[in-house]
């Protein structure tokens, strides 16, 4: 890459989190039911495209910006481009997605989408990223697929 | 001397040697080796005996090459007397042998191709003579890095070497140097020539110094010349040996020699020869056979710049100037350089440089705090300033200790620690103190910025004396006035808001103020004591009020949170990790709590500035702090925090105070069910602290335990009721400060206790015994009903405590207890569960002494009496188990008497338990009717079964393996049973039966890790080595032909069932659920070496124990945890690619889907994680069926199940 699109970013703590403790013992047959938490779990360790950081580092997603409804399985990603002119976010959206996609059951909806105003062309990567064809295309491209597996190989 | 024999043996070779060109190095150095050898002998001439050919017939013999033209020749010629010279010293034993030589080689050394030989020869013969700082004499030869020689340098005439062989002369010595001096160039030789030079330089500066210097030889100069530009770390290391031998010598000189003044005009000279090395970057090659770290030449360089006071006015700079760098490494090797230098120098040198040390330690303190530093680059900074501080206070302490020393001199330590005083750090330490600021990034930086001024102010008080007493008496009325002023303000409900804060911080900050004072060496620590003991006393007392006021406000809120919602908020509040707390959230009351009981704990565990508090300040603080251990609800680290104060007291002077003040308070806190807990916590700590504390505690806790048993049994209808869970904590903590005193008293006789100590482990013992004896009467004095109807969490508690406390008494006091408790259970039937159980846990630990002398000879009669109590129920309770215990316990410890044991042991089997358990007779063998040997689903009677058999098992009586087989047996007739017809009534009885085989195995084979009561060496019980490997070979060997036998038939009547059933041929259910148990009991070791017959069989076990009424989820997890050890290991990942995955992928995707077992699920997805090292072709037909599964493991109900599978299925989408 000849020059890099953000070339110094902020880089954040990676957050401890916590979660409270549940009463699991008294009722062990109860689900727990698929939470924001969780689903960060599993984003917050991708490796942003362009720098070796997670994706939680340079606080492109957080817990706060994922909503989840586990009985009517959706699930909602906002994530926040550190520039506004950053033409990765198409690829880490579509990172988001592919991992979502392996770690979640086939029954949820996704959605990721830009946090609102944090991108200069934000209606048309949101649009891109929920077209289905596009990123089954974008799947079967090779290149496009190794970029992404080498982002995703951190957060297994 | 055999002179007249001709060298026959040697002289071959020396011609061989000094001639011909050697092939190689090694090649010359075993022919040198041998050519040592057989001079060494004797000669080879015929003389037996082992005197050494001298040295004169070496001589004549190499004459014509020592003088030879040939420059190799000569150069070998020399080389060859050299090494013959140094390995055989005893050839040359006359002094005029060693005076020649001397002379020789001296000569040598201008002989330029020759020069090596001459060097080597030249240090053999000065190392002749011991050096003065090791005596065995081999110092500076044997190693690169030799000690350096010690500053008492003193020549002494005519000493001879080790073995009574003459050394050179101080003369021939002088001559030999002036001579090296004068023609040996060090710069110009060779790395091997150097080296041998700068030994040779080190070694005659060390033993002939003060001739040296006599004789006005400049030796410092020649030094300095050799060092300049060396490169070799090997020979650097012996640069700074050689100056700091050098060094010593010049200091020893009388202070009017003239080696002074030329020292003070080489210093700058030999400084900028050695500074041009600060900082050492090194980095060693790859497989470096010489293993020189770039610590090793740090420290080499360190210690030659610390070795001379006249560098100080170029050190100081050099050091300013590397501090400034940007490199971490520099400014680390600065700091340690400073401190070195300061230690080694004193204040005079240093003096005139206060001011500069300050302000450079100053800016690598502040570093942390700095503006816009990155959060990422805290943790760097911080260990700079960790460094710097540790810099300064060894500084200061140098310069105290200096002064106090000389008397005379600039007050260096005190103008530092003036600087450090008056800096202005401090006073923004103590305004970020006050005002830190609302908002969280406020907050954080004047956490910085006071910390760092802590951090310094901590240094002053670490290096104890004046400096201490000065930054006490300073700081500590301010700190305890920025707290006092915001303790007055209102503060609001439990944490935040600026009064919060600055407590927080203000107590953080005399925390590390206090706990640096008490590290200081203890002369230093009391004198800074006893000057601020008015200070340290309100500093007590502050922390006493504060803690006091904390205590009744977190009970309000406590009770107010539990008014609103239940115990949610507080909870949430843990205690921050860190001392300095960096978000204004973390300020909350239980933080500052927590910082005042560490200043306590400081205080008082620091035996000066214990000694300096007065007897009502502490026990005001043990009064508050007993009130914050009373608030009900707190947390686990906070009870450690309260507490530890309290130990720290205990091991003080105070303890008699604490007996008296805190321990009634505490043992009546304990009787209340709101605080016990926490009471309970403490008095355990306090017992461990203090051995004094313990008897008395253990007193208290038996007379509240009496109390309370009674509470107990009179309300024992309400099994969940408070009485009976407070009686279970005080059982558990008693059970563990009797352990605790059980293993101090061992560890105390390991050591060899002083008289004291020992007084304190017999006042323990005793109270232990008294606790065990008190246990058993109260329980016996229970009405019958009363006792009976106790909870069993209640019973087993009791039966635990009363186990410990016989496990931890003498031989002599348990058989009083022992007879009493057999009395008891011999009467008659009238024993409640309670009493049963304890009366049994009391013969359980018996030594086997005692079991010898038992009143009535050896008890077959109690045996007979605890088996039949402990198959009385039909499921195991407490009393059962205990009674079963106790049988097996007592068979085990047996005197030798054979026909008696044998006798009993079979009355017990045959009469009792295996009636009991169902299973038929010896002499009608199964066959006939398979129905009347099935195994009966009597739970207790099994157990039993399995304690006795592991009894008899451990000693090795031939009757364990009859048990064993007996079980087979009718586990078999159950198995043919089970093939007609599946039956649950089967279930109970087979599962009975497998559980027996794991019992008997169960737990490990020495018994010293678990501290779990049961039969072991901890309760001093017979075990042979190897019993259950032995044991478990018998019972696998007796299992695996009928496994065998079931496997064939249902493969042979498979294929008449019809080719519609897709199973695998399995063996019988019952047959691998008791080889499952068996697995898992077994030895680890056992299972290593059978592990390629027993893998297949262990995934039947997996697939048959999933469903039926057979399933065992805790057997199918301990069974795939077996399996992930064998999929970790090479060779069980062979056997699997080779032939086990057909059967191995369905078992684990079964197991993935286990519903009643979350654990079982996540491991099983475990091992498919671990399958991924097999190739991909092996793995490649299983794909879809573990897709399928795994897609739906991501929507497990378990959260930690879901994200194994989620694991999982990348790493199988990815491979």
């Amino acid at each position: 890459m000849a020059e890099l699109i953000n070339p110094a970013p902020v880089v954040h703590q990676r957050k401890e989190t916590r979660r409270r403790p549940e009463r699991q013992q008294a009722d062990g047959e109860e689900r727990e039911p698929i939470d924001a938490l969780e689903v960060f779990e599993h984003i917050r360790d991708i490796t942003d495209p362009e720098h070796p950081y997670t994706l939680e580092q340079l606080s492109v997603v957080s817990e706060e910006a994922i909503q989840v409804d586990d009985a009517a399985g959706s699930v909602r990603v906002q994530f926040m481009p550190t520039v506004e002119h950053c033409s990765m976010a198409t690829l880490i959206g579509l990172c988001i997605r592919v991992k979502l996609l392996r770690a979640l059951p086939p029954r949820f909806k996704t959605d990721i989408l830009l946090a609102p105003g944090s991108h200069a062309s934000e209606a048309a990567v949101n649009k891109q990223l929920a077209d289905k064809e596009r990123v089954a295309a974008a799947l079967e491209n090779p290149n496009l697929l190794q970029m992404v597996d080498r982002c995703l190989g951190s957060s297994l | 001397m055999a002179a007249g024999t001709a060298p026959s043996a040697w002289a071959a070779l020396l011609h061989d040697l000094v001639v011909s060109e050697p092939a190689s190095e090694q090649a010359n150095k075993e022919r040198m080796g041998e050519f040592v050898a057989a001079l060494g002998g004797g000669g080879g001439g015929g003389s037996t005996s082992a005197t050494p050919t001298p040295v004169v017939r070496l001589v004549e013999a190499l004459g014509p090459y020592l003088t030879s033209d040939n420059d190799a020749q000569r150069a070998r010629a020399t080389a060859v007397l050299a090494e013959v010279v140094e390995a055989v010293p005893a050839c040359a034993s006359s002094a005029d042998e060693v005076a020649h030589l001397a002379q020789f080689f001296a000569a040598r050394l201008t002989d330029w191709p020759a020069v090596r030989g001459a060097l080597r020869g030249c240090l053999a013969l000065v190392t002749r003579r011991p050096a003065p700082a090791d005596p065995a004499g081999a110092g500076v030869m044997g190693a690169g890095v030799g000690p350096s020689p010690g500053k008492q340098l003193q020549a002494q005439q005519g000493q001879r070497g080790p073995a009574g062989l003459p050394a050179p002369e101080e003369g021939d010595v002088v001559e030999l140097l002036r001579v090296c001096v004068g023609h040996v160039f060090v710069r110009a030789l060779a790395q091997p020539d150097r080296e041998l030079a700068l030994r040779l330089l080190a070694a005659a500066a060390a033993r002939y110094g003060a001739a040296l210097l006599g004789s006005n030889l400049d030796l410092l100069e020649y030094l300095i010349s050799s060092v300049d530009g060396e490169k070799d770390p090997r020979c650097l290391l012996l640069c700074f040996e050689a100056v700091q031998a050098l060094l010593a010598l010049y200091h020893s000189q009388p202070e009017e020699s003239l080696c002074h003044d030329r020292l003070e005009e080489s210093a700058e000279e030999l400084f900028e020869v050695l500074a041009c090395y600060f900082p050492i970057t090194f980095n060693p090659p790859p497989g470096d056979p010489n293993r020189i770290s770039r610590e090793d030449l740090a420290a080499g360089l360190q210690a030659s710049l610390a070795a001379e006071p006249l560098f100080a006015p170029f050190l100081v700079p050099l050091a300013m100037e590397k501090l400034s760098s940007a490199l971490r490494q520099a400014k680390l090797d600065s700091l340690s350089m400073l401190g070195a230098c300061a230690a080694s120098y004193g204040p005079g040198p240093l003096a005139p440089f206060t001011s500069t040390l300050w302000a450079a330690l100053r800016s690598e303190l502040a570093a942390p705090a700095a503006e816009g530093l990155l959060s990422a680059d805290v943790p760097a900074a911080d260990e700079v300033a960790a460094v710097a501080a540790t810099c300064l206070e060894r500084c200061l302490s140098a310069f105290q200790r200096g002064e106090s020393g000389a008397g005379g001199g600039a007050p260096a330590g005190a103008s530092l620690a003036d600087a450090v005083l008056a800096d202005h750090s401090m006073q923004d330490m103590l305004a970020c103190i006050r005002s830190p600021g609302q908002d969280a990034a406020k907050h954080r930086r004047s956490v910085q910025r006071a910390k760092a001024g802590a951090r310094a102010a901590a240094a002053l008080c670490r290096a104890g004396g004046a400096a201490a007493t000065k930054a006490l008496g300073q700081l500590l009325p301010q700190l305890l006035d920025a707290v006092a002023v915001q303790a007055g303000a209102p503060a609001e409900h439990g944490s935040a808001g600026a009064s919060g804060q600055s407590q927080c911080l203000g107590w953080a900050a005399m925390l590390e103020l206090l706990q640096a004072a008490a590290a200081a060496p203890p002369a230093d620590a009391a004198a800074a004591a006893s000057a601020n003991a008015t200070l340290l006393q309100r500093a007590v007392s502050a922390a006493a009020a504060a803690l006091a006021a904390a205590a009744v406000e977190q009970a309000a809120a406590e009770e107010a949170a539990m008014e609103v919602e239940g115990r949610e908020g507080n909870g949430a509040a843990a205690l921050a990790a860190d001392r300095w707390p960096l978000a204004p959230a973390d300020c909350t009351q239980r933080q500052a709590a927590a910082l005042q009981l560490a200043t306590l704990a400081a205080v008082f565990g620091c035996p000066p500035s214990a000694g300096a508090i007065q007897h009502a300040q502490v026990e005001a603080a043990i009064t508050s702090v007993l009130q914050l251990l009373a608030v009900p609800g707190l947390v686990q680290e906070q009870q450690a925090a309260a507490v530890a104060p309290l130990a720290a007291l205990a091991q003080s002077s105070y303890s008699t105070v604490l007996g008296a003040s805190a321990l009634p308070q505490l043992v009546a806190a304990a009787g209340e069910p709101n605080s016990a807990a926490a009471a309970l916590a403490a008095l355990q700590a306090l017992a461990a602290a203090s051995g004094s504390l313990r008897s008395e505690i253990m007193g208290a806790l038996d007379r509240a335990i009496q109390q309370q048993l009674e509470v107990a049994a009179a309300q024992a209808e309400d099994s969940s009721g408070s009485a009976a869970q407070l009686l279970q904590q005080l059982l558990k903590a008693a059970a563990n400060i009797v352990t605790g005193a059980a293993s101090a008293s061992a560890s105390g006789a390991a050591v060899g206790a002083v008289a004291g100590q020992a007084a304190e482990a017999a006042d323990s013992s005793d109270a232990i015994v008294k606790l065990g004896q008190h246990l058993f009467e109260a329980a016996s004095q229970l009405p019958h009903a009363a006792a009976d109807s106790t909870s069993p969490a209640l019973q087993s508690a009791c039966a635990e405590l009363a186990y410990h406390a016989m496990r931890s008494t003498a031989a002599a006091q348990q058989a009083a207890l022992a007879a009493a408790a057999a009395a008891a259970l011999q009467q008659g039937q009238q024993l409640g569960g309670l009493q049963a159980c304890i009366a049994c846990a009391l013969l359980v630990p018996l030594r086997p002494e005692v079991v010898g002398s038992l009143p009535g000879g050896p008890p077959a009669s109690l045996v007979e009496r605890l088996v039949q109590l402990a198959v009385a129920q039909q499921q195991e309770g407490p009393a059962a188990h205990w009674a079963a215990l106790a049988a097996a316990a007592l068979l085990n410890k047996w005197p030798a008497d054979a026909a008696s044991l044998s006798a009993c042991t079979a009355a017990a089997l045959q009469g009792q338990l295996y009636p009991a358990c169902g299973l038929a007779d010896a002499a009608a063998p199964s066959g006939t009717a398979a129905g009347a040997s099935l195994p009966a689903a009597a739970p207790a009677a099994w157990a039993c079964l399995a304690a006795v058999v592991r009894g008899l098992a451990m000693r090795g009586q031939r009757e364990a393996d009859g048990a064993i087989s007996r079980a087979v047996a009718g586990l078999d007739a159950a198995a043919q049973q089970w093939q007609e017809e599946p039956a649950a009534a089967l279930a109970g009885g087979v599962k009975a039966v497998a559980q027996f085989l794991g019992a008997v195995l169960e737990g490990s084979a020495a018994g010293a890790a678990d501290s779990k009561p049961g039969l072991g060496r901890q309760s001093f019980a017979t075990a042979k080595p190897l019993w259950q490997q032995r044991l478990y070979i018998a019972g696998v060997g007796q299992l695996m032909p009928l496994l065998q036998r079931s496997f064939e038939a249902h493969a042979q009547g498979r294929p008449g069932a019809g080719s519609a059933a897709p199973a695998e041929a399995t063996a019988s259910p019952p047959l691998l659920l008791a080889l499952g148990q068996l697995l898992q009991a077994a030895p680890a070791a056992v299972l290593q070496q059978d592990q390629a017959r027993l893998l297949p069989w262990l995934l039947q076990c997996l697939a048959a124990l999933q469903q039926g009424p057979l399933a065992d989820g805790p057997l199918l997890q301990a069974l795939l945890l077996l399996l992930s050890n064998a999929l970790m290991g090479d060779a069980g990942r062979r056997e699997v690619e080779a032939d086990l995955l057909p059967r191995l992928v369905p078992a684990l995707l079964g197991a993935a889907r286990f519903r009643p077992s979350p654990a079982v699920r996540e491991t099983a997805l475990q091992c498919l994680l671990l399958l991924l090292e097999l190739p991909y072709t092996a793995l490649h037909p299983y794909r879809r069926k573990v897709a399928r599964v795994l897609a739906a493991a991501v929507d497990d109900d378990r959260r930690s199940v879901r994200l194994q599978a989620a694991r999982v299925r990348q790493a199988w989408a990815a491979s």
